[in-house]
């Protein structure tokens, strides 16, 4: 990977080594711990127009997932079990684990958003307080009958089919992959909202095969076991108990989806939502809306009490 | 004209028809009623080589490409891609068989090209005897359908779709990459080994052109936009089509492009029959002689309407 602008300036990096995987992390500020977890196609570059201001009130730990970015790939499975959000929530559980956290505050974008709703689901005793950003859970995402439009379902269903097609149709072209990405998502339809030197980030992850396949194996996952998991949870009625904010770009993949706490009410013991505007790459498009939404929820001092 | 097409359909002659807005390639053979045959993507007429050699011992038939696939020229691109309607593509073969002297004919037509045989129907009932759609739901209907779940065996929709030139940029790379996974995953073998290695050869040499990539991404963007337009329209007027019209689709296709086909089709027509295929997507290739079994008396059925 060619050196890439430091985003995070004066934050700790690590690369953690947790089992099969080792996480590439950035560790930096003051306070409780904040666990930020980024989506689809980027890496933990993506918080640098937040960090700063949260970097006042947390210590935030700031990982690639597995696959992405400067984070290790392990091999893939036929089941996409070593890409299940399953998997990546156990991976960031045991980073917070070695940093000595052993509970936290957890905020997650898109594919991030979907490890950390499987964190607050399968370790409760972990999660403090909960952010997803511009997503359903994948159980509802997937309900047959749901209407997803004809724009938004593409990539989903496109990086969910069989080796090698996407991944062959995005490594002859990564750069135009990762662009058209942004002139999908982002409200401004440009990758003029992405900081060029973030962007470079990007590029580089993508520009390696073996990343370019462990993030088709995450939306695998997400078109088979994810899907099961969520399903399992569904049936048993588990909840998130953490309380929970989701927040939604009023132009993001939830802008057609009409009430989206509706679907997350049932998820949560306590949930509540805020629009801003922004497409899907609110953290970068709009930090400010983001931080005044996501903050006041983080700080808030009423302490719930573990299960 | 190809040799590889001329194998594939002796004694067939060749012609190239200037439409109002695009120039179509057909082959035209056999004799007695015409009987025009349509084909979908990522294919061209050559489709229909395994059912010909049958098919010319009762019909005149006629083997177009659609405007921009295969030789057939397409017009440019229009920001509402009207240009590539199934509207717009059902005019052409209006005008090809007027000027090949035909007033009146029944179609039998395959994926895509059933969307233009099942568009004929609706758009020119006067014309239209016969209607045998292979393997499709109407456009509307496909979207209403599609979700995430069974979006996984329909992803080029929407991936086709994307504004020029995404899709262009990513299939152009390695266009005969895209052609054989698409062709191999919509089989019930999940390999080539239905089609015939001419006409494979056919596809690729036709694939592999920038200008067919674009005007078959064209399609998908019609079929997103306009087409589905058209349809509800259609819907909303309570058109529906006038002639007999029979369904047949592939019975082996888990994420198949149709879901409770005779139900869906209904609506669109009241008398419309049909039955699966054991087949996978490419009925004409992968399993000729059932389709024939079904098709073929069909066409040559009483032509009184039922």
């Amino acid at each position: 990977m060619t050196a890439a602008a430091d985003l995070y300036s004066g934050f700790e990096s690590r690369l953690a080594t947790l089992g099969d995987v080792a996480l590439f992390t950035r560790i930096g500020g003051k306070g409780p711990p904040l666990l930020l977890l980024h989506g689809y196609p980027q890496t933990h570059v993506l918080w640098h127009r937040v960090a700063p201001a949260l970097a006042a009130h947390f210590t935030l730990i700031i990982p690639d997932l597995r696959g992405y970015g400067a984070s290790s790939c392990p091999p893939s499975d036929g089941e996409h079990r070593a890409y299940a959000k399953r998997t990546m929530a156990l991976d960031v559980l045991r980073l917070m684990a070695s940093l000595g956290h052993t509970r936290f505050s957890v905020m997650g974008h898109d594919r991030g958003a979907r490890v950390a709703y499987r964190l607050a689901l399968d370790h409760p005793a972990a999660v403090e307080r909960l952010v997803a950003i511009d997503i359903l859970t994948t159980f509802d995402q997937w309900q047959p009958g749901q209407q997803l439009t004809r724009r938004r379902i593409f990539h989903w269903a496109f990086l969910a089919q069989p080796a090698p097609i996407p991944e062959t149709l995005i490594g002859t072209n990564p750069v135009d992959w990762l662009e058209g990405r942004f002139r999908r998502g982002t409200m401004a339809r440009s990758t003029d909202p992405i900081d060029p030197r973030a962007m470079a980030h990007y590029r580089a992850s993508l520009s390696d095969p073996d990343r370019v396949h462990a993030t088709c194996e995450d939306y695998r996952a997400s078109a088979s076991c994810d899907l099961a998991d969520d399903t399992d949870d569904r049936v048993a009625g588990r909840q998130i108990v953490a309380p929970t904010l989701v927040i939604w770009g009023s132009q993001g993949s939830l802008a057609e989806v009409g009430d989206p706490l509706a679907f997350w009410k049932p998820w949560c013991r306590s949930v509540e939502g805020i629009l801003v505007e922004a497409g899907h790459y609110i953290p970068e498009e709009n930090p400010t809306a983001l931080l005044a939404a996501a903050l006041p929820f983080l700080i808030c001092d009423t302490k719930v009490i573990p299960p | 004209m190809s040799s590889t097409s001329d194998d594939l359909f002796p004694g067939f002659a060749t012609h190239r028809i200037a439409t109002t807005a695009a120039e179509i390639h057909v082959r035209v053979g056999g004799s007695g009623p015409p009987l025009l045959l349509l084909h979908g993507y990522p294919q061209t007429h050559a489709c229909w080589h395994k059912v010909t050699p049958t098919l010319t011992r009762h019909f005149m038939c006629v083997a177009p490409d659609l405007r921009g696939y295969g030789e057939s020229k397409g017009p440019s691109a229009d920001h509402g891609h009207l240009a590539y309607s199934k509207r717009a593509m059902a005019r052409d073969f209006v005008e090809v068989m007027q000027k090949l002297g035909h007033e009146r004919f029944a179609v039998m037509s395959h994926d895509r090209g059933g969307r233009v045989g099942y568009r004929l129907a609706l758009d020119h009932p006067e014309r239209i005897d016969r209607l045998v759609t292979l393997d499709i739901v109407t456009t509307l209907d496909a979207w209403t359908d599609m979700n995430m779940d069974n979006a996984v065996g329909r992803f080029h929709w929407p991936f086709l779709a994307r504004p020029a030139p995404f899709p262009e940029t990513m299939i152009g790379h390695d266009p005969v990459f895209f052609l054989e996974y698409l062709l191999a995953q919509w089989t019930s073998t999940k390999d080539l080994s239905a089609f015939d290695p001419r006409a494979l050869d056919h596809y690729r040499r036709s694939f592999a052109r920038p200008e067919v990539i674009h005007a078959s991404c064209e399609d998908y963007r019609a079929g997103a936009t306009c087409d589905p337009e058209i349809d509800a329209a259609d819907r909303a007027a309570g058109r529906v089509i006038a002639c007999p019209m029979l369904a047949l689709w592939g019975a082996s296709r888990k994420h198949g492009f149709v879901n409770k086909p005779l139900e869906t089709w209904r609506p669109w027509c009241p008398h419309v029959v049909g039955m699966p295929i054991e087949s996978g997507h490419f009925l004409p290739e992968e399993a000729p002689d059932a389709t024939l079994a079904e098709a073929l008396p069909f066409l040559l059925a009483d032509r009184n309407p039922v």
